[in-house]
């Protein structure tokens, strides 16, 4: 059994490894060590080109979203209870962002997890998967 | 199509698919009910006025639980949602009289269709929640379908495996398109159905048309006009084309004959459609009905010249939808991305025409034009109709659908030539900015406006 498990893991891993390979030698943009001084700029303007394409997952993870509710008192007496984050709207975004509560990093992950999951079984790995993909994607193109 | 480029487009569907919770997208719940009501072998009606329960009360009190689209500052009820799942909600219902959906409507074939995955869905589960989703993968098909018909088409116009990839992506990852490529809607199958009426005119431009030919072609505009009413344009444009290749080969009369009978043919297998219409909601047309109940008559009155003018500056809205208005309800993205988004999309977009008009690029003004013509003119009938009778409604991106992809051929020419790059560049450059404006529309529009 153990046998069995160790042989299908260096297949596995041989596979990644030959992929990899045949990867440098297409000159994808994880080829950094190059003797050409052109090709490694090459390839670190292309790093900065895909850190830009994924600055909105980065940005969201750093900063993450103001969670914070405020409340709006009608004319009839009424208060309103709102979201802060109100898509759509910049001012109210940056405003909430300044004064409020936010959620971010490993707290926002878990919690978007849980709440994919609630939808249905494995839509959380389907769309931190998903996610992974198109940044593999980008980067095997 | 590039593997690297489907497993992308692949990817981002997946996202969106599992991101939007249930019953979030346009008109959904009646689309579903629709369905629903095909399995069970009944045909619903079109209310005769508005404001009338279109929900049996049981579908509503489910709906309650799940639907929150047109309730702007609610998130769903992720836990609700879970017990739902948990406890086989289902509707549970007995219907008495003939049941109303406002979505009856639209002709019923993407409905007929949908309801195999239903009743498939419904003996395995018997579940709303599975049931739901599976029944979404119809559009799921369509999707797939409407990327390969788009490849195709991009590849008998440029000639370019590579650009044709990246173009392809373009249309495919378009937050209008994954949107409507989800949701339970007739809309992302009319565009299937259109685009392949495209192509299959384009594949033989260069070869005599056959008998058998004239058949699929019927077909396809059939069932096109079966899935959704507004793609009965593409009659016309197949009389054009028939005709266009008449003179080419200086056999008008034969040509001319082909198109009648094409488009004759077509009335013809229509009419059960337009009979039962006028029958049951007494108008051939009955989406103008609809309108009526849906759009409320409080936009000023225009006067008589203003009117074409507002009437095309209507068209505002759709182009601006493809920044990436996820609505129903009010997920849209910032105003400082999506107005320079239009802005930029119409200027590249005129220099595209201007620029396709000057090459005297024959493929392109004799099929891409009138196609994408076509259904622009059909929707400026639809503005002409809200702005003389004053409704608020609007004209959405998913409307204009079907143009997306000749849009983005005419961009991509209209950027070529006005930024000096090599042709490969500016496709490389569109698809990268495809996938960071589909990564922005998931972290500021999606994600805020369903989880935090």
């Amino acid at each position: 059994m153990c046998k069995a498990f160790i042989n299908i893991k260096s297949i596995i891993f041989s596979k990644l490894i030959q992929k990899l390979k045949s990867l440098r030698s297409e000159k994808s943009i994880i080829t950094l060590k190059s003797n050409n001084p052109k090709g490694s700029r090459r390839g670190i303007n292309k790093i900065i080109l895909i850190i830009l394409i994924v600055s909105p997952l980065l940005f969201v993870f750093f900063t993450g979203y103001p969670i914070q509710t405020y409340r709006e008192t009608q004319k009839n007496g009424v208060i309103l209870s709102k979201r802060c984050f109100k898509v759509g709207e910049l001012k109210q975004f940056i405003r909430c962002f300044q004064s409020g509560k936010r959620i971010s990093g490993i707290h926002l992950v878990t919690d978007l997890q849980t709440k994919l999951s609630s939808l249905f079984p494995f839509f959380d790995v389907v769309f931190f998967g998903g996610i992974a993909g198109i940044v593999i994607g980008i980067l095997i193109l | 199509m590039n593997k690297h480029i489907f497993l992308i487009i692949l990817c981002c569907y997946a996202v969106f698919f599992v991101a939007t919770p249930p019953f979030q997208l346009n008109d959904e719940p009646d689309h579903f009910q629709y369905v629903f009501w095909l399995t069970k072998g009944v045909f619903p009606q079109v209310p005769k006025t508005g404001g009338m329960p279109i929900f049996d009360k049981n579908i509503s009190a489910t709906y309650n639980v799940l639907e929150v689209a047109s309730n702007d500052n609610n998130i769903p009820n992720f836990s609700k949602i879970k017990s739902a799942r948990e406890q086989n909600m289902y509707f549970n219902t007995l219907f008495r009289s003939t049941p109303l959906t406002y979505q009856a409507h639209h002709p019923p074939l993407y409905h007929f269709i949908a309801s195999f995955p239903f009743r498939i869905a419904n003996y395995l589960f018997h579940s709303l929640i599975p049931i739901y989703y599976v029944v979404r993968l119809t559009s799921t098909f369509f999707f797939f379908l409407t990327v390969f018909i788009v490849w195709h088409i991009a590849y008998q116009l440029i000639k370019n495996k590579k650009i044709a990839d990246y173009l392809s992506v373009v249309f495919a990852i378009n937050p209008v398109t994954l949107k409507m490529g989800i949701a339970i809607n007739p809309d992302i199958a009319a565009v299937t159905l259109a685009l392949s009426i495209l192509l299959t005119f384009l594949a033989v431009r260069n070869k005599p048309i056959t008998k058998w030919f004239l058949v699929l072609i019927t077909t396809l505009l059939t069932l096109g006009a079966y899935i959704k009413f507004q793609n009965t344009v593409f009659f016309l444009f197949a009389f054009f084309i028939l005709l266009f290749r008449g003179i080419q080969e200086k056999k008008v009369c034969p040509y001319l004959i082909r198109g009648i009978v094409v488009c004759f043919s077509g009335f013809i297998l229509f009419l059960p459609w337009m009979i039962h219409s006028y029958i049951t909601s007494g108008s051939i047309t009955p989406s103008s009905l609809v309108y009526t109940f849906f759009c409320t008559q409080n936009n000023p009155r225009y006067t008589w010249y203003a009117v074409p003018i507002q009437a095309l500056l209507e068209f505002r809205h759709p182009i601006s939808h493809f920044a990436g208005f996820l609505g129903w309800g009010e997920p849209y993205p910032f105003k400082l991305f999506f107005i320079p988004y239009t802005v930029i999309f119409c200027l590249f977009l005129i220099v595209g025409i201007r620029k396709t008009v000057s090459l005297k690029n024959k493929d392109w003004i004799i099929y891409l034009f009138p196609h994408m013509a076509l259904i622009i003119l059909f929707f400026l009938g639809v503005s002409f109709t809200y702005k003389i009778n004053r409704y608020s409604c609007d004209i959405q991106g998913r409307y204009l659908l079907t143009a997306l992809f000749p849009f983005i051929l005419l961009i991509f020419q209209g950027a070529s030539s006005l930024i000096k790059t090599k042709k490969e560049t500016m496709a490389y450059i569109m698809f990268l900015f495809s996938i960071w404006q589909f990564l922005f529309i998931l972290c500021y529009v999606l994600i805020p406006r369903y989880y935090v």
